[in-house]
C-alpha cells in the first residue's frame, strides 16, 4: 500500500486506548449482551464526546443510549428525531453552530433501515448540501428494533422475519444497497467503512471524520453484528465482524471527496463461507446460495479495491 | 394613529414577497425552505436576500419539505430563531417533522400558502390543505390581505417565543388569491422590529454546553403531563395574541383584533362568519347590505387553533342566525371545518343560534359578491324562521 497521503490529518497513536477519552455510556445500559452498537457507540462517544451534541431515531440506539423513563444513559446533549429526517435535523443544528461561531460536534446515530430505507432522501439531501455533520450508520442489515425485518441493507439470501424461509422462498432475493459506495459518490468530504473488530482503525476514522465536518460531511459506516438478529451466540461478535473483513466481505476502506483508499487488506483471504456459517439467519443456505454470495463479494471487493488503485495511480501522476 | 409609523418604505409586493419581508425584518438565524406552488416565490426571495447581503442567515435549501421542517427543528432546538414556508402536499411531506414541532415546544415560525391537494390536478387555492393539520399543536393564523401576513409573522415569533407558550406558529395565506396578489405594502425597519422583538435569551434544549436528553417516556404521569402542558400553552396563546396585537398597535399603528375581527356587528341581527382573504369580499357584501337596511355584520376568523371560543360567544351573543363560509370540506363529517368548530364552540354552551353551512371557493372557485350576497339573504331569511338548508355547496346549486 502507498504511503498515506491524506487530506485530512490526525494524531496517530499506536495504540487505540491512547487517543481515547472519558467513557461517556453508564454502566448496566439495557443493550442485549455482544451488542456491537454498544462497543460502537461507547467508542464514538471516547473518541468525539467532549463537544458533541447526538441525534439519535428511534430503535435499538435510543433506548440503550438515551435512557428511559428513569435518566438518560450518557452524559452528552441528545436530540431524537424521526427515522425520515435526521439527517436534516442534524444539519439545521450544525448550521445554527456556524452562523454563531459556536464550537460542537452534531452527530447523527442512525440505523441502516433510516439510512438505506427510510431516511435516504434526507440522508442524500445532507450529503449534497455538504452539511458540517458526522453521520454514522450501524448496519445491523435490517430493522432489528421492531424484530429483524428486511431493510435495503439486509443481504442476499438472508434469512429475516420478512423474508422468510418457506417452500418458496428462502430469505431475501436481492443484494443489498451498498450505502458507504453511494455515499462517497455523493462526493462528500469523508466517508468510511468500519467495524469493532478493528477498533485502532475505527477510531482514527472517528478522529478523521471530525476532522473532514471542518469543510464539509462525514459518513461513517459501521458493521454492527448483532446476536439476536443474526442468531449467532452473543460472545462471536468480535470474531463475526473480523471475518467479515477477513473473507473481504465488508472490506476497510475510506474515501475523502471521491479519492479511494483501503485502509486494511487481510493477508490471507478467507472463502466467504468461514463468515456466513457462523450466523443463523443463513443456516438455510445451500452450495449454491455461497457459490452466488461469493461471487457477488468477490465483485464488491474488486470494485473498491479498483477505485482505491486508481485513486492512487491519480495521486502518483500528479507527483 | 399613524399607519405607517415606523415604516422604512412601502413597496408594492406579492403575498409571498411580504412574507419574504416578514421573515427578513425578524432575522432569522436559519431558514430551511423547499419550493412548492404557489409559496415558490418565497424562496427565491429569501435566497434573493441572502444573495444580495441584505439577510445575515443560515439557509437550508433542502431536497423535500420533511428536511426543510426538520433542519428548522434542528436549529430551533439549538436555539436559533428559524423560519419555513410551504403549502399543500409539501404541507404533507412535511408532516412526519411539521408533528414534531410543537411536541418539542420550538418557537418555530413558518408560512402555509393555503392551497387545493392532489388529485386531480390543482394547485388552486382551498384551506383543504391546513385543515388537514389543525390538531398537531401547531397555532394557526389566517389573514385577509398582503400586509397582514408580514404583520402576522412579526407578532407570530412574539407569541412563538414567549416563554409561557413555546409552541410554532403557522401563517396561512390563501394561495394565489394572495401569494401572487400585489398590494402596496408597509415595510417595518429592522430596528423597529427589533425594539417589538427582542432577540436576546431566546430558550434553547440544548448545545454543546448544555446538556439535555430528551429521555424515553414510559407510560407514566410524565407523558399525561407534557401533554396538558402543551394544551395549557395553546388555551394561554389566545390571550397572548391580544395582548402582542395591542403593542403591536402601539410600535406599527395597525391592528387586526386579534383571535378575531367584528366588522359591523354592534347592532348586527344576522352574521356572516368567514376566514381568509374572501373576508374583504364579505365586508364589501355587509357594507351594500347595511345600505339596503340589512343588519348584517362579519365575523372573520383569524385563530383558527386554538380556537377562540370565548371571543366567538362574545361577538355572536346578539346574533339570530349565522351564516358560515368554508373553503374545505371535513370528510365524513356533512360539513367544513369552520362550521363544525362553530357548532362545537357555541352549541351547548348557551348560543344555539340556527346557523347554515356554505362551502365555496374550492379548488381556486372565486367566492364573489353575488354568492355572499346569497349567503346574506339566506341567512336573514333563517333569522326570520323561514326553512333552511343546513349545507349548501354554492358551487353546485
Amino acid at each position: 500500500m502507498a504511503e498515506e497521503k491524506t487530506l485530512f490529518k490526525f494524531p496517530k497513536a499506536k495504540r487505540v486506548y491512547e487517543q481515547l477519552g472519558e467513557d461517556r455510556l453508564s454502566n448496566g445500559i439495557i443493550a442485549c449482551p455482544g451488542c456491537a452498537e454498544e462497543l460502537g457507540l461507547r467508542y464514538v462517544l471516547r473518541t468525539l464526546g467532549q463537544d458533541a451534541t447526538l441525534f439519535g431515531i428511534p430503535g435499538c440506539s435510543i433506548l440503550m443510549y438515551m435512557g428511559n423513563s428513569q435518566g438518560s444513559y450518557s452524559n452528552v446533549p441528545w436530540f431524537m428525531g424521526a427515522m425520515t429526517n435526521i439527517a436534516a435535523m442534524a444539519s439545521g443544528y450544525s448550521r445554527y453552530l456556524q452562523k454563531t461561531k459556536q464550537k460542537g460536534t452534531p452527530i447523527v446515530i442512525a440505523g441502516d433501515g433510516s439510512a438505506s430505507d427510510v431516511g435516504f432522501q434526507s440522508l442524500s439531501g445532507a450529503a449534497e448540501r455538504g452539511e458540517k455533520i458526522i453521520f454514522i450508520c450501524l448496519d445491523n442489515e435490517g430493522y432489528m428494533n421492531t424484530g429483524m425485518q428486511r431493510s435495503s441493507s439486509t443481504p442476499y439470501k438472508s434469512w429475516t422475519s420478512t423474508t422468510p424461509v418457506g417452500e418458496f422462498a428462502r430469505g431475501k432475493n436481492k443484494e443489498a444497497k451498498y450505502l458507504p459506495l453511494l455515499m462517497a459518490f455523493h462526493n462528500i468530504a469523508y466517508t468510511a467503512t468500519a467495524n469493532v473488530g478493528f477498533l485502532q482503525d475505527y477510531v482514527q476514522k472517528l478522529n478523521k471524520a471530525k476532522e473532514a465536518i471542518q469543510h464539509g460531511m462525514a459518513y461513517i459506516h459501521l458493521l454492527c453484528p448483532c446476536d439476536t438478529g443474526w442468531r449467532y451466540p452473543s460472545d462471536k461478535t468480535i470474531d463475526i465482524s473480523q471475518k467479515a473483513v477477513d473473507t473481504n466481505y465488508f472490506p476497510l476502506w475510506e474515501a475523502e471527496y471521491g479519492h479511494f483508499r483501503m485502509t486494511y487488506e487481510p493477508k490471507k483471504v478467507l472463502p466467504v463461507k468461514e463468515y456466513i456459517s457462523m450466523q443463523g439467519k443463513y443456516r438455510h443456505l445451500k452450495d449454491e446460495d455461497l457459490e452466488e454470495i461469493q461471487e457477488q463479494t468477490d465483485k464488491r471487493y474488486n470494485r473498491i479495491k479498483a477505485l482505491a488503485e486508481s485513486g492512487e495511480k491519480q495521486a502518483q501522476a500528479k507527483e | 394613529m399613524d399607519m405607517v409609523q415606523n415604516t422604512e418604505k412601502v413597496e408594492v409586493v406579492s403575498g409571498n414577497k411580504s412574507a419574504a419581508y416578514g421573515a427578513y425584518v425578524c432575522s432569522p438565524d436559519v431558514i430551511g425552505i423547499y419550493p412548492i406552488t404557489p409559496q415558490t416565490s418565497v424562496v427565491e426571495d429569501l435566497t434573493q436576500f441572502i444573495a444580495d447581503g441584505r439577510l445575515d442567515a443560515e439557509i437550508v435549501e433542502a431536497e423535500g419539505e420533511i428536511s426543510a421542517m426538520a433542519s428548522v427543528i434542528g436549529a430551533s432546538a439549538g436555539g436559533a430563531r428559524t423560519f419555513s414556508s410551504t403549502s399543500s402536499m409539501g404541507l404533507f411531506f412535511m408532516f412526519d417533522s411539521y408533528i414534531m414541532a410543537p411536541l418539542y415546544r420550538l418557537p418555530i415560525v413558518m408560512v402555509n400558502s393555503n392551497r387545493e391537494l392532489l388529485p386531480p390536478n390543482t394547485v388552486a387555492c382551498s384551506h383543504q390543505d391546513i385543515m388537514e393539520v389543525i390538531e398537531t399543536g401547531w397555532i394557526h393564523i389566517h389573514v385577509e390581505n398582503c400586509q397582514e401576513i408580514l404583520d402576522a409573522i412579526i407578532m407570530a415569533y412574539r407569541i412563538a417565543e414567549d416563554p409561557e407558550i413555546l409552541l410554532p406558529v403557522d401563517v396561512c395565506y390563501d394561495g394565489f388569491y394572495l401569494s401572487y396578489l400585489r398590494e402596496p405594502v408597509n415595510i417595518p425597519s429592522i430596528e423597529a422590529v427589533n425594539n417589538f422583538l427582542p432577540t436576546q435569551d431566546r430558550p434553547t434544549l440544548g448545545g454543546p454546553n448544555n446538556v439535555f436528553s430528551c429521555i424515553y417516556c414510559g407510560a407514566d404521569q410524565e407523558m399525561a403531563e407534557l401533554r396538558y402542558r402543551q394544551q395549557d400553552a395553546m388555551e394561554k396563546s389566545k390571550e397572548k395574541l391580544e395582548q402582542v396585537e395591542q403593542e403591536f398597535a402601539q410600535h406599527f399603528g395597525r391592528s387586526y383584533g386579534g383571535q378575531l375581527e367584528e366588522y359591523r356587528m354592534e347592532d348586527a341581527e344576522i352574521a356572516l362568519f368567514c376566514m381568509g382573504s374572501h373576508a374583504g369580499t364579505a365586508r364589501v357584501v355587509v357594507d351594500q347590505k347595511r345600505e339596503q337596511g340589512i343588519k348584517v355584520g362579519l365575523v372573520k376568523l383569524r385563530m383558527f387553533r386554538p380556537f377562540p371560543q370565548e371571543r366567538v360567544l362574545t361577538a355572536l351573543k346578539n346574533v339570530k342566525a349565522l351564516g358560515v363560509i368554508d373553503r374545505s370540506v371535513a370528510f365524513g363529517w356533512k360539513g367544513g371545518h369552520l362550521y363544525r368548530e362553530l357548532r362545537s364552540a357555541l352549541y351547548g354552551h348557551g348560543l344555539e343560534i340556527p346557523m347554515a353551512d356554505y362551502i365555496a371557493g374550492l379548488g381556486g372557485h372565486d367566492i364573489t359578491i353575488p354568492l355572499i350576497e346569497r349567503v346574506v339573504d339566506e341567512t336573514k331569511g333563517i333569522a326570520e324562521g323561514k326553512q333552511y338548508q343546513e349545507i349548501t355547496w354554492l358551487a353546485l346549486e
